[in-house]
C-alpha cells in the first residue's frame, strides 16, 4: 500500500497586488513593498521636519481652545478635590512670607530700605511663585501627558502653554492676598503697579521658554525631574526674592547687575515687582530691556528645540 | 497639493529603539560614548518598511494584519501622532483620530466637562461642541449621568462618551483604531451606522480592526500588512480572502498531523480538463483514507477563503485504509469570477467530527463579474446546489 501523498496547497504566499477584475475603479493604489527589504532605507528619504515658524504658530493658535480647556480642566480637577479650593493659591505664598519674616528679617537682617519685610518679600514672591510653578508643572507637562500625546494629534506645546496659564492664574489669585498684607503692615498702595504689565510679559516669555526647553529634554532624560526641585529652590536664593537688589548694587557696581539681568531675567522681574508694589517706583527700563532680550532669546531657542524634539515624543512614550 | 480628505504615504519607514525601557541620563551617555567610538549600537527595530499608498477623498480603506504588523504605527503616523523615520506622510484637511477613546477622559471631571475637554482635544471649537451637545448626550445614552464624575461611570459609559464626541466630529479624514472592542453589540452597531453616515458625507475613513466582517462591511479597499511590509492591497473582499487563507495555511500544517482521517489527491476541474466557468460544470474529486474502515460523511464547502462557505455539499461513503475516491459534480456552478477555496470536514456515523473543518484546495473561476455592493451593504449568499456523486474504485 502506498502511503498517500500529503495534501499540497496551491496557495503561494508571495507578494502580490490584487488586480481589479470586477471593473471597480481601483481607488486605493498601493505599491508592493520590496519582498526582500533592504535593511536600511535610502538616505535621501530621511524624514526631516521643516522648521516653519509661521506654520507652527498658526497650528498653535488653532489649538488655543484646547489650551484653554486644558487649563480649565487642571484648575477644576485641582480645586474640586481640595477642601480649601482656590484658597490654596494664596495660602502658600502667605505661609512663605511668615517663614521668611521670622528667619530672614529677624535672623539675617535684610536691608529693606524702610519697608516692612512682609510687603518687601511678598511683592517679589508673587512673580517667583509663578515662575517656580511654571517650571515645575511646565517641565513635567509633556511627560505627564505622554499617554494622551500618543493618542491625540495636537501641537504639543499646548500642554506647556496650558501649564504656564495655570501658573498665571495662580499668580493672580495669590496677588489678591497682597492688599491684605499691605493693610496689616500699614504700608501704601501705589499707582506704579500698572507699569508691571510689560514686566509680566517678560516673566511669561522667560518662564515659557524655560518650560519648553526643559519639558522636551525631560521626555528623553527622565531623571532630570528629580533635579528640578533642588535647582528651583537654589535659584530662588540666587534671585532677589528674600533679599533686595539695591543692597547688592551698592557693593558690586552697575556692570555686574546688568550682566545678571541678562543671565537671570527673573532677578529684574522680581525686583521690578518690588519697586512697583512696595516702593511705588517704575521698573528700571534699561535692565528690563536687557532681561526682555535675554528672555525672548531663550523663548526662541526653547521653542526651536521643542519643535525639533517633538517628532520623537510619541516614540519614547 | 492634495484635495481635502486625501491621504498619501510615500515610502514610509519607521523604526523604534528596541531596548528603550527607560530614559536615563547614564544610558544616553553610554550610547553617546559608543557613537563617538564609532560602534553602531544596532538597537533599532523596523516597525514599518517601505510602505506607499494613496487614498483619494471619500474613500474607505482598512489596514489588516496580525498583531505587530505595523498597522497601529502606520495609523498613528497618518493621524499625526507619530512622525516617520524615512519617507513622507501627507493628509489633507482636518483629521479626526480615534486611537483610543478613553485616553482624553479625566476621571475627576463630570461627563459634561469631559465632552468639552475631549471635543477640544479632537479639534472641535467650543461653540461647535455646544451646538452638538444634546446630540452627543443622546447618542452616548447618558442623560442624567452627564453631571456625574466620570470615575463613577462604568467602562461602557466611558467608552460611549468618548465615541459619541468623536462621532460628531465630522472631519475630512476619520482615523479609527480598534476602538469598539468594549461596547455591547447594540452600541457597536450604532457606532458603525454613525461611521457610515459620516462617510456618506464624504469623509475619508482609515480603519484598523481585527474584526474582518466589520472591515468588509465598512471599507472598499484594504491593505494587508505583514511584519511591516505590504503583503497585498486592493479590494477588501480579495485582500481579506488572501489574508484568511494565509492564516489558515499556517494553522493547517499543525492540524493535519493529528487527523484520524485524511483527504488526499484533491483535484478540481470542469471534468473535461478545461477551465471552470460561472454556471458551467465543476468536479471536485478527493480520496478519503482512514486508519480503520469507518462510515464517513464528507462535507465539502466552497468559500471565498474564509471559514464561512458560500455553499456546502455532502456525501456518505465507507472510508478504508486503502482509501476511496469520491467525486462531486456540480452541473451549474453558482459562482462569479474570482478565487475560491474548498473546505472540508468528515463526520462519523454518530455525527462526531473526525476531521476538522479546514481548507483542502483552492481554485479560480472565470466568467461572470460580481457587481460591487455599495458601502455598508454586506453580501451574504445562501446558495443551494444540485449535485451528482459517483465513486471511483
Amino acid at each position: 500500500m502506498n502511503p498517500a501523498p500529503p495534501v499540497t496547497s496551491t496557495f503561494t504566499p508571495v507578494f502580490w497586488l490584487i488586480d481589479d477584475r470586477n471593473g471597480l475603479r481601483c481607488a486605493v493604489s498601493a505599491s508592493m513593498s520590496n519582498p526582500d527589504p533592504v535593511l536600511v532605507p535610502p538616505d535621501h528619504l530621511r524624514f526631516r521636519r521643516r522648521m516653519n515658524l509661521r506654520a507652527f504658530l498658526k497650528q498653535a493658535w488653532r489649538a488655543r481652545g484646547l489650551a484653554l480647556t486644558l487649563t480649565e480642566r487642571e484648575l477644576r480637577a485641582r480645586y474640586k478635590q481640595a477642601l480649601l479650593g482656590a484658597a490654596w493659591a494664596f495660602a502658600t505664598p502667605l505661609g512663605y512670607v511668615v517663614v521668611f519674616s521670622v528667619f530672614f528679617d529677624r535672623a539675617a537682617r535684610i536691608e529693606t530700605f524702610g519697608v516692612s519685610y512682609p510687603v518687601f518679600s511678598y511683592a517679589a514672591l508673587i512673580p517667583w511663585g509663578f515662575f517656580s510653578q511654571t517650571v515645575a508643572r511646565g517641565a513635567l507637562s509633556v511627560v505627564d501627558n505622554i499617554t494622551l500625546l500618543n493618542k491625540v494629534a495636537c501641537p504639543r506645546e499646548t500642554f506647556v502653554a496650558s501649564a504656564t496659564s495655570t501658573a498665571l492664574f495662580d499668580m493672580l489669585v495669590s496677588a489678591t492676598a497682597f492688599p491684605i498684607v499691605v493693610l496689616i503692615t500699614g504700608e501704601h498702595f501705589y499707582l506704579a503697579t500698572i507699569t508691571l504689565l510689560p514686566v509680566i510679559v517678560v516673566q511669561f516669555a522667560f518662564a515659557l521658554g524655560l518650560a519648553l526647553l526643559l519639558s522636551s529634554v525631560l521626555v528623553y532624560l527622565r531623571d532630570i525631574r528629580h533635579l528640578l526641585p533642588l535647582v528651583t529652590q537654589l535659584l530662588m536664593f540666587a534671585t532677589p526674592v528674600v533679599w533686595g537688589l539695591e543692597a547688592v548694587r551698592q557693593r558690586t557696581g552697575e556692570g555686574v547687575i546688568r550682566l545678571y539681568a541678562i543671565l537671570n531675567p527673573m532677578s529684574t522681574v522680581c525686583e521690578s515687582f518690588r519697586r512697583a508694589l512696595a516702593f511705588g517706583k517704575a521698573p528700571e527700563w534699561e535692565l528690563l530691556g536687557l532681561s526682555a532680550a535675554s528672555a525672548l532669546a531663550l523663548l526662541a531657542a526653547g521653542y526651536w528645540l521643542f519643535k525639533k524634539l517633538e517628532t520623537g515624543f510619541a516614540d519614547v512614550a | 497639493m492634495l484635495r481635502d480628505g486625501a491621504v498619501s504615504a510615500q515610502q514610509v519607514w519607521k523604526r523604534f529603539r528596541a531596548d528603550r525601557h527607560r530614559n536615563l541620563l547614564r544610558d544616553e551617555v553610554a550610547r553617546l560614548g559608543r557613537k563617538v567610538r564609532g560602534q553602531d549600537d544596532g538597537s533599532w527595530r523596523w516597525a514599518v518598511r517601505d510602505i506607499s499608498f494613496d487614498v483619494p477623498p471619500g474613500e474607505s480603506m482598512a489596514l489588516i494584519g496580525a498583531n505587530g504588523s505595523g498597522k497601529s504605527t502606520m495609523l498613528k503616523m497618518l493621524a499625526g501622532v507619530m512622525f516617520p523615520s524615512y519617507g513622507a506622510v501627507q493628509v489633507a484637511g482636518r483629521v479626526g483620530a480615534l486611537i483610543e477613546v478613553r485616553a482624553g477622559i479625566h476621571p475627576d471631571l463630570s461627563g459634561r466637562e469631559n465632552i468639552f475637554m475631549f471635543g477640544s482635544l479632537l479639534g472641535l471649537k467650543r461653540q461647535q461642541i455646544r451646538e452638538r451637545f444634546d446630540q452627543i448626550v443622546e447618542f452616548a445614552e447618558l442623560s442624567e449621568a452627564i453631571d456625574r464624575q466620570v470615575k463613577f461611570y462604568s467602562s461602557g459609559m466611558g467608552m460611549r462618551l468618548g465615541f459619541a464626541v468623536a462621532a460628531f466630529l465630522e472631519p475630512d479624514v476619520l482615523v479609527v483604531d480598534e476602538v469598539l472592542a468594549v461596547g455591547d453589540a447594540t452600541f457597536q452597531q450604532r457606532c458603525l451606522d454613525r461611521m457610515r453616515e459620516v462617510m456618506s458625507n464624504g469623509t475619508t475613513l482609515l480603519y484598523v480592526s481585527h474584526d474582518l466582517a466589520t472591515v468588509e462591511s465598512m471599507c472598499r479597499q484594504a491593505v494587508w500588512l505583514d511584519r511591516g511590509v505590504v503583503r497585498a492591497a486592493g479590494e477588501t473582499r480579495k485582500v481579506i480572502g488572501n489574508y484568511r487563507r494565509a492564516v489558515e495555511d499556517l494553522a493547517r500544517a499543525s492540524r493535519e498531523a493529528r487527523q484520524a482521517i485524511t483527504l488526499t489527491s484533491v483535484s478540481i476541474g470542469d471534468g473535461n480538463g478545461g477551465a471552470i466557468r460561472s454556471n458551467g460544470p465543476m468536479e471536485i474529486s478527493v480520496r478519503v483514507a482512514a486508519a480503520e474502515a469507518i462510515d464517513a460523511r464528507v462535507v465539502l464547502g466552497v468559500s471565498e477563503g474564509s471559514a464561512s462557505p458560500v455553499f456546502v455539499v455532502e456525501h456518505e461513503c465507507r472510508a478504508e485504509p486503502a482509501g476511496v475516491g469520491i467525486a462531486c459534480r456540480i452541473e451549474h456552478l453558482p459562482l462569479p469570477a474570482g478565487d475560491f477555496a474548498v473546505w472540508a470536514t468528515v463526520l462519523d456515523g454518530g455525527n462526531r467530527v473526525i476531521r476538522a473543518w479546514s481548507p483542502i484546495a483552492d481554485f479560480s473561476v472565470d466568467g461572470l463579474h460580481l457587481p460591487p455592493t455599495p458601502t455598508g451593504v454586506v453580501r451574504l449568499s445562501p446558495v443551494a446546489v444540485e449535485t451528482s456523486w459517483h465513486h471511483n474504485p
